[in-house]
C-alpha cells in the first residue's frame, strides 16, 4: 500500500516533512520575506484545525508549519492549499524560502526594501536544486536581524552619506548618533562647526541621513553588502563579505551566479561555504564576482570576527551537510 | 500647565513616546522663536524625539552629551 512506498525525499521537496512520530507529517507553508496577508493566515489556521492539532509553528526560516498531518490526509490538504493559493515551502538540497526583516518601509533603521526584494527573489529562485540547502536572507540594514552572515548568501542594506554643508546648523546630533551605531566616523570640526566623516570608520548605517534635523546629509550611494558561505548548525561558518553597494538587480544576478558556481563546483551534501573553503575564496571571487562589483570594505564591524568562530576547521565531517 | 523650569524640561527616565508628548505640550504653549532645553536619555529617546521635533516643524539647535544623557536645545517653529 501507499504507506510502505512513501518517498520522504520527494515529500521534502514539496514541503511535507516527516515527524518524529512516523505516521505524522509537518506541512510547511511558504512565507517569503515573512509577510503574509491576513486572509491566508486565517486559512492556514483553519487548515491546522482541520488537518493538524489546532496550532501552527513559526519556523526560523519564516515559514508557517502545520504539524500533525496524517499521511492519509496529505492529498486532501494539498488540494485545499492549491485551491486557496497557499504555497508550500520546501526542505532538502535546494534554494529555501527567502527570508527578510521588515526593511525600510516599517523599521526606522531599514535602508532597503528587504521583504520586497526577498519576495521578488523568491519568485525567481525558490526551489532551485543545489548540492545542499541554500539559504538566502535580505536585511534592511547592517544590524542584520535576519542574520545575513549566517546564510549561504546574505545581503544587508547600506548607504553612503554626503554632507550638504550649507544646510547644516551644527547641532551635533549626527555625531552623537553615529557613535551609538558603532560607526564613530563623525567628529565636529570646531572651526567650521560642521561634522566631518572618516570613511574608513563609516559602517554605512545611514543614521546620520535619517536623523539630521535639517536634511544636511544626503544619499551618495545606496545598495547592499554581500555575504557568502555563512551557515549555523553544529559547525557554524561566518560568511565572507565579498562586495559592497550592489544594486537590487545585482542581488538577483549574484543569486544566479552563486547558485550556478555552487552547482558546477560542489558535490551533493557539501554546503556552499565548505565549497568556498575547499576551492579558495580567491577562486570564488575571480569566477563569480570578477571585477564587476565594489570590493567589500576592509575595516568593518560586522565582517571581522575572531577566528575561533570558524569552528568548521576542527572537523572534516559535517552532519548538517547531509540534510 | 507649565512643567518646564527656567526653559528646561528634564525627561530623563521618561520613555518614548511620553517624552515627545510632554515636549510637544510644552512647545505648544510657547511663542514662535522661543527656546526650550530638554534632557533626553541615550538610546531610543535621543533617536526619536529629535525626529518628531523635525517632523512638527520645530528647529533643533544643539545636542550636547552629558554623561549618559543629552541636552537638546529646541526652537519653537
Ligand atoms: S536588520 Fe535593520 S531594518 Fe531589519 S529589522 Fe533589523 S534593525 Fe530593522
Ligand atoms: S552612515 Fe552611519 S557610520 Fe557612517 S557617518 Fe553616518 S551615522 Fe556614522
Ligand atoms: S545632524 Fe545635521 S544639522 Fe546637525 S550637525 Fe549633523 S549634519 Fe549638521
Amino acid at each position: 500500500m501507499r504507506k510502505k512506498t512513501v518517498d520522504v525525499r520527494a515529500l521534502k521537496a514539496s514541503g511535507f516533512i516527516r515527524q518524529t512520530e512516523n505516521e505524522y507529517f509537518v506541512c510547511r507553508l511558504r512565507v517569503p520575506g515573512g509577510n503574509i496577508v491576513t486572509e491566508k493566515m486565517v486559512q492556514a489556521a483553519e487548515l491546522a484545525k482541520k488537518y493538524g492539532r489546532g496550532y501552527c509553528h513559526f519556523t526560523f526560516q519564516q515559514s508557517i508549519e502545520i504539524p500533525y498531518v496524517k499521511l492519509d490526509d496529505m492529498d486532501a490538504l494539498k488540494a485545499e492549499l492549491d485551491g486557496l493559493g497557499l504555497r508550500m515551502a520546501n526542505c532538502g538540497p535546494r534554494v529555501r524560502a527567502i527570508t527578510a526583516c521588515q526593511g525600510c518601509k516599517v523599521n526606522p533603521y531599514g535602508r532597503v526594501d528587504a521583504p520586497g526584494l526577498a519576495a521578488a527573489a523568491d519568485e525567481k529562485y525558490f526551489g532551485l536544486d543545489t548540492p545542499a540547502k541554500f539559504k538566502i536572507a535580505y536585511s534592511g540594514c547592517n544590524i542584520g536581524c535576519p542574520n545575513p552572515q549566517e546564510n549561504d548568501l546574505g545581503f544587508h542594506g547600506m548607504v553612503e552619506p554626503e554632507l550638504a554643508p550649507e544646510l547644516c546648523n551644527g547641532c551635533t546630533l549626527c555625531v552623537q548618533l553615529c557613535k551609538s551605531r558603532g560607526g564613530e566616523s563623525l567628529v565636529m570640526n570646531k572651526e567650521t562647526n560642521l561634522p566631518e566623516r572618516d570613511d574608513k570608520r563609516c559602517t554605512y548605517c545611514g543614521e546620520c541621513i535619517y536623523c539630521c534635523p535639517t536634511n544636511a546629509w544626503v544619499v551618495k550611494r545606496i545598495g547592499h553588502a554581500v555575504y557568502v558561505g555563512g551557515k549555523h548548525g553544529r559547525f557554524p561558518r561566518w560568511a565572507n563579505r565579498v562586495a559592497d553597494f550592489v544594486s537590487d538587480e545585482e542581488t538577483f544576478e549574484l543569486i544566479e551566479k552563486c547558485v550556478a558556481w555552487y552547482n558546477q563546483n560542489s558535490k551533493r551534501g557539501e554546503r556552499f561555504g565548505t565549497a568556498i573553503d575547499r576551492l579558495g575564496l580567491k577562486k570564488f571571487k575571480q569566477e563569480v564576482l570578477g571585477d564587476k562589483y565594489t570590493a567589500a570594505k576592509e575595516w568593518d564591524v560586522h565582517g571581522d570576527r575572531p577566528k575561533g568562530v570558524h569552528y568548521r576547521v576542527l572537523h572534516s565531517w559535517d552532519p548538517e551537510d547531509d540534510e | 500647565m507649565d512643567e518646564k523650569q527656567n526653559g528646561l524640561l528634564d525627561l530623563r527616565g521618561v520613555s518614548c513616546p511620553m517624552n515627545w508628548v510632554r515636549t510637544k505640550m510644552v512647545l505648544e504653549d510657547m511663542e514662535i522663536g522661543e527656546k526650550l532645553e530638554v534632557w533626553l536619555d541615550d538610546g531610543e529617546p535621543i533617536r526619536n524625539v529629535p525626529r518628531s521635533i523635525k517632523d512638527e516643524g520645530h528647529k533643533l539647535l544643539k545636542v550636547s552629551p552629558v554623561e549618559d544623557y543629552f541636552r537638546v536645545v529646541i526652537e519653537r517653529g
